[in-house]
């Protein structure tokens, strides 16, 4: 049994449920949809899981918060213009936990915005000018990050190369992901795959999708009659550095109280198990962002579940894996679940964590699991956002 | 199969996309133009900020003044890129953070040797090429110049 602590006497998400959780269709092309149309897809998604109606609902947040509002006639209803993802839920359950909402509804898709395939995805380009001339995408700015963990610890593009593989073939193996049946794969394939930025081949990268998805949020008395299992929320910090992809990203840049640029998540995570009363040690199960494979390797270190600079055999060992000590993002995450920019893929995380937390994973269910912990962001960002959800009502 | 010519990292052709000057930033385009590497430093605290700002986030007391930099300095992360990020770009290149002897960061991009020469801590010297449309972009080249046969 878990003990849920925290320093400023009960518990800040103790009223706070996550009752509704929802995908739509994720694929490489979904025809006949924009973003908003997908995303309203997800919104009514996730209301029926709850079991809810549109008129239930009393704030809306996300990107489409205001068309949310007008398609689904949730108006008079708080709208909250927020494109993030950890961070949205979180105000939508201090949203609850103040007393200015009951029913919070958050959704996000993404589709028919990457069109011109002979470059990069349009919101993996920066365009600040520090950056721009440089030919920077994602990929590049989180190897500049990478290189700098290979330099001070010896990590291998082999144990980079198994964290992708290790996620990748949860993919495989989830009917619901875009990349289903398309492995399995080993670690060597990873490193056959062509490099795009150095040290990351095409399989260490996430893919790019489309697709929509959503959330609801109740306060705890609206729970009993609801269609599905009720998850809870035990903790949650969101760290920044600054803005993503608009100068040179430095892992040794540092920040306040000694953290640096390089371990941002580090606090937030910190914060979380804080606030749940727990450790490391009580997490069953990591949804964790994967926009490239170093950032699992990263992560294992920032969030305690290995020593420094060891992420990478604890990864080569197979502890993220199925029956490992700590599975990682057991759909298959952005590498092969779904990646349809804006936040949908964010918010997914947190949905893969509830649906571990109900124990309703068709594939990949960690059995027993009672705390997940879900992340969004990485390094080559300056962000990272983590969120801790439990089985049990803290 | 016919044999690769080894890989040398070269700047890129006119046509790639440019930045945009602030208010802020626009003395530093300027030098750059000139072929000069300008950063800000603080005269009460003597911080290098991130990026072009208007006041010391450091101290809020001193004055921001412009300050030529030596071009020299050390690298210290990079990544070669096989697959551009946009069709105008020229494969391989090397996006790279320098570490200048002025005790701050530089965004750059490595020419003048192959990717296979780059090791941390590798002393570089920036150098500057026109990019089109009136700018000229700080590069870094090895320190002792650049490799015969380069063609930079």
């Amino acid at each position: 049994m878990i003990g849920y602590g925290s320093a400023v006497g009960a518990h800040p998400y103790r009223d706070v449920a996550i009752a509704g959780v929802f995908n739509t269709e994720q694929a490489r092309r979904l025809e006949g949809h924009d973003s908003e149309s997908i995303a309203t897809a997800g919104a009514l998604g996730a209301l029926a899981d709850a079991g809810l109606e549109p008129t239930d609902v009393d704030a809306v947040i996300g990107s489409f918060a205001q068309e949310l509002t007008l398609s689904l006639a949730l108006g008079p209803c708080t709208r909250v213009f927020d494109p993030l993802g950890i961070p949205a839920i979180l105000h939508g359950a201090q949203m609850i936990a103040a007393g200015q909402a009951s029913v919070v509804l958050l959704a996000a898709g993404g589709a028919d915005v990457y069109r011109d395939r002979e470059a990069t995805a349009p919101w993996t380009r920066p365009e600040h000018e520090f950056v721009i001339s440089y030919g920077l995408f994602t990929a590049a700015e989180f190897a500049l990050m990478a290189r700098r963990h290979m330099l001070t610890y010896g990590t291998t593009p082999e144990q980079m190369a198994t964290a992708a593989a290790t996620i990748r073939n949860y993919g495989h193996a989830n009917p619901a992901a875009v990349y289903h049946g398309k492995g399995p794969f080993t670690p060597a394939d990873v490193l056959a795959s062509r490099m795009v930025a150095d040290p990351f081949h095409l399989l260490d990268c996430s893919t790019t999708s489309e697709g929509g998805c959503g959330l609801v949020l109740v306060r705890a008395d609206r729970v009993s009659g609801l269609r599905s299992r009720p998850v809870w929320i035990l903790g949650g910090g969101s760290d920044s550095f600054g803005p993503a992809y608009q100068m040179a990203p430095v892992w040794d840049m540092p920040g306040k109280d000694g953290y640096v640029a390089g371990r941002v998540g580090e606090r937030a995570g910190q914060q979380a198990y804080r606030t749940a009363g727990i450790g490391p040690a009580d997490v069953g199960v990591a949804e964790l962002y994967d926009p490239f494979s170093f950032e699992i390797i990263r992560q294992m270190e920032v969030f305690g579940f290995c020593p420094d600079g060891e992420g990478g055999p604890f990864v080569a060992d197979g502890h993220t894996g199925p029956g490992g000590t700590i599975p990682v993002t057991t759909d298959g995450g952005t590498m092969s679940f779904s990646h349809a920019g804006i936040n949908a893929q964010q918010y997914q995380r947190v949905i893969r964590g509830v649906q571990q937390m109900r124990g309703e994973c068709p594939t990949g269910q960690v059995p027993g699991a009672e705390v997940a912990i879900c992340s969004t962001g990485g390094s080559g960002a300056l962000f990272t956002d983590v969120l801790l959800l439990g089985a049990a009502r803290p | 199969m016919t044999v690769e010519p080894p890989a040398v990292l070269r700047p890129q052709p006119p046509g790639i996309p440019l930045p945009r000057p602030s208010r802020l930033s626009q003395p530093y385009w300027d030098a750059a133009r000139a072929q000069e590497l300008v950063f800000q430093r603080c005269t009460g605290c003597g911080a290098v900020p991130r990026r072009p700002v208007a006041s010391c986030s450091a101290c809020s007391r001193g004055r921001l003044v412009w300050e030529r930099s030596s071009g020299a300095g050390t690298l210290y992360s990079w990544t070669v890129v096989w697959r551009p990020q946009h069709p105008t770009f020229r494969t391989p290149y090397a996006p790279a953070v320098m570490a200048m002897e002025e005790g701050w960061w530089l965004m750059t991009s490595i020419i003048g040797c192959a990717p296979e020469d780059l090791t941390s801590g590798l002393p570089l010297q920036v150098v500057f090429h026109p990019v089109g449309g009136d700018v000229w972009l700080p590069y870094a080249e090895p320190a002792g110049g650049t490799e015969p046969g380069s063609g930079s």
